[in-house]
């Protein structure tokens, strides 16, 4: 009985799955019927379906059916490549900030660039490098879905057994250094921090914080260049390099699988470059955590962030007008504010933290208040080029290089540059 | 005019016959016709489009632009290409021996009547049956540079820490082990399975004219199960090859490209780097250089008067 529920529920995916993308039949009247894949999995799945539950009650015109795509976030991207090749796509998709560039190329991309100039929308009312993060040449793909940046986490009882304070406003990378040379105890397997070295993003975004505090940047604007390699970019690794190398203060994680966090997490990391997405995580290990904002350098403490959008595919102008409407309700300020308090993230709005309920979120993720007034240091985002990943793994390469000790910070940085020049150079995209 | 019927007797006959084989073949078709459909479908047609991909620019986003042989020539600049190719061979050059001397060895030692056999033989099949996920997870802990339990024995003996999965150096070497560790339980039951199939009487004739254990093993069992043994180096080619979960687990390639596998690099330049066109020229490179081993390997084999 069991394995025929089971068969039963397989089937039931599968002919949802197939179904999900093919109703562009859809009769002229009645409800407007669209699907979102949101990739979201445990809380945050069960917070986006039961807004879209109430949307659906509120909204008898529009009908929105919730699928989690079969991907996680992580793998939405193989996922929504094939799907608009077989032509069986959803209407609304939850897409990483950096895949734009890619997804604004294919022709079913819906252009909303026109709907959010409606006074309604409040478009201004989102964070700036959101705005950014979801317009590729000057095309408003879809909306803001999910806004992080980089903080330093530590662990206080690692900090008070090395005999160091929490970090005090407007440390330096240099503090950083030092206290993470001070925090490590090699007997005890205890690091003062971590870095990771496997091939993936991680290893670099890290690095782009620094390099633009020190006035530095990635690419030239025209995306034509890399100019990574700058002073900017030398004092950068070179600070890493001292502490993995000379310092031996860094814990290198060759692993894709965050093994960082768990060690934060057992008490043998002191600090941890990280984001609010850790958060829920901590608290449920019971984890003595401060939170901080990056170094500075002259005073400058810039970080990165990353934001998530969600995207907009067009099957006819009905669905993209309500895919638009549902986008624009969910996140409006109230029901991102739920949304909020389910999951831990930030708020995508300036005026959502001037909702009354905005402490009780505040009082709930401990720390979360240093991570939001930290979005006014994301100032920038990574360059809007398809070309980005493929730059961002000769660096990935450098970093372990030079941290591993086997190569020079200015021979690492050169190569990756040169490298990096010859992809952007080919044309297309 | 006895002609004439004569022959329209025989073109009636035909007629029938060609009826018959026509009935025989619709029967056969539609036994057949769903599986070749599946195949048409799932193998021959990706590939004829992956094949067309690999002319173009495609990122799978866009059409693509037509760019003739260009992805092949970029090949064969691409030192990350060359670097693959070089940690793919290397896997390929270990794995291959090891896993059928380690596989055949065991299975000799397995084919013995002893209490609980049951429960040894099953211990050398589970590590082929834990996902690639689970063994990633589980082996990144373990080679793990500074808490692993690896370097935490070479502690205890007193023996230097080794970088493991954290050196470009020795993670390739690491890798070859752990996939060494899943696979070779698919040897072991190959070679058992063949093992029992040689005769009791040859082995006890061979007994009663006094062959050793050795002289056993080298003139009856390794003749014996050498189809097995072509058989197992092709399948272990063609997984080797195509290593790409372990290195996905692990190490996603690091560090600085180390553990790169080529089908590694197939997927990055296909779903991460979106160049789809690229990718797919690396993956019919692959398919051709794996074409050509096996073919040149079975002629070898045939040449020495075995068949499989």
């Amino acid at each position: 009985m069991r394995r025929a529920l089971a068969a039963a529920a397989v089937l039931t995916l599968v002919a949802t799955g197939c179904g999900g993308g093919t109703q562009d039949k859809q009769a002229a009247s009645g409800p407007v019927e669209i699907t979102i894949w949101h990739g979201q999995e445990d809380a945050s799945a069960k917070s986006i379906e039961k807004l879209v539950d109430r949307f659906n009650q509120s909204h008898p015109d529009i009908k929105v059916n919730t699928e989690s795509g079969g991907a996680t976030a992580d793998g939405m991207l193989p996922k929504i490549t094939a799907a608009l090749t077989s032509d069986s796509y959803p209407d609304i998709a939850y897409l990483y900030g950096s895949w734009a560039p890619n997804i604004a190329r294919n022709t079913k991309t819906a252009d909303l660039t026109e709907f959010v100039k409606d006074p309604a929308v409040q478009w201004k009312d989102f964070w700036a490098s959101e705005r950014e993060a979801v317009t590729v040449e000057g095309k408003v793909i879809g909306f803001p879905a999910v806004v992080d940046n980089m903080v330093v986490l530590y662990n206080k009882k690692v900090l008070a057994k090395a005999g160091l304070q929490p970090p005090r406003a407007g440390w330096t990378w240099d503090d950083f250094r030092a206290m993470a040379k001070q925090a490590t105890d090699a007997q005890d397997g205890v690091f003062g921090t971590t870095w990771p070295i496997s091939g993936g993003e991680e290893a670099v975004w890290g690095l782009w914080p620094m390099i633009w505090q020190a006035g530095g940047d990635i690419l030239t604007p025209d995306h034509r260049k890399a100019v990574f390699n700058s002073t900017a970019g030398q004092q950068a690794l070179g600070r890493l390099r001292a502490m993995a190398v000379d310092d031996k203060s860094v814990y290198l994680d060759s692993s894709p699988a965050e093994k960082g966090q768990k060690l934060f997490e057992s008490g043998r990391l002191g600090l941890f470059l990280s984001g609010p997405w850790v958060l829920p995580d901590l608290q449920a290990a019971k984890v003595d955590y401060g939170v901080s904002p990056l170094p500075g350098t002259n005073g400058n403490h810039e970080t990165i962030s990353g934001p998530d959008n969600w995207v907009v595919f067009d099957h006819d102008e009905r669905r993209v007008k309500a895919s638009a409407t549902f986008l624009a309700w969910l996140t409006a300020a109230e029901q991102q504010l739920v949304w909020m308090g389910d999951t831990g993230s930030l708020p995508i709005r300036e005026s959502i933290t001037k909702l009354p309920g905005y402490q009780d979120y505040l009082d709930k993720y401990r720390g979360i208040d240093v991570i939001s007034a930290n979005l006014a240091n994301a100032r920038r985002v990574r360059p809007a080029t398809t070309r980005y990943p493929r730059v961002s793994a000769f660096v990935a390469e450098a970093v372990a290089q030079t941290l591993l000790g086997r190569s020079d910070v200015k021979t690492a940085l050169d190569e990756a540059v040169a490298k990096s020049d010859a992809a952007l150079a080919v044309p297309g995209s | 005019m006895s002609s004439t019927a004569l022959s329209a007797s025989t073109a009636a006959h035909r007629r029938s016959k060609d009826r018959r084989r026509l009935g025989d073949n619709i029967a056969g078709w539609s036994f057949a016709g769903p599986a070749t459909l599946v195949i048409l479908g799932f193998s021959l047609v990706p590939m004829a489009w992956a094949l067309a991909l690999s002319f173009t620019d495609s990122d799978l986003m866009t059409p693509g632009r037509n760019v003739g042989l260009d992805n092949y020539r970029a090949l064969l600049e691409d030192p990350v290409f060359f670097q693959a190719l070089r940690n793919t061979g290397l896997l390929l050059v270990l794995y291959i021996p090891a896993s059928l001397v380690a596989g055949l060895l065991v299975a000799v030692l397995l084919n013995r009547k002893v209490r609980g056999i049951g429960f040894y033989r099953t211990c050398f099949l589970v590590p082929y049956i834990v996902s690639a996920t689970a063994t990633g997870l589980l082996m990144g802990f373990i080679f793990d540079r500074d808490f692993g339990l690896a370097n935490g024995l070479l502690a205890k003996l007193g023996l230097p820490i080794q970088g493991l999965l954290s050196s470009p150096s020795q993670a390739m070497f690491v890798l070859t082990l752990i996939f060494f560790w899943t696979r070779f339980g698919f040897s072991v039951v190959i070679y058992l399975a063949a093992i029992q199939e040689i005769s009791r009487e040859v082995m006890e004739a061979a007994s009663i004219d006094g062959a050793g254990w050795w002289t056993t093993f080298r003139h009856i069992i390794v003749p014996s199960v050498r189809p097995m043994t072509i058989f197992l180096a092709v399948w272990g080619v063609i997984d080797a090859l195509q290593f790409f979960d372990l290195v996905m687990t692990t190490t996603k390639g690091g560090p600085a490209n180390a553990t790169v596998t080529i089908v590694y690099y197939v997927w990055q330049l296909a779903f991460t780097y979106s160049t789809a066109g690229y990718g797919a020229a690396v993956a019919y490179v692959l398919f051709a250089g794996t074409l050509l081993l096996i073919v040149v390997g079975l002629l070898v084999a045939r040449r020495r008067g075995v068949t499989t």
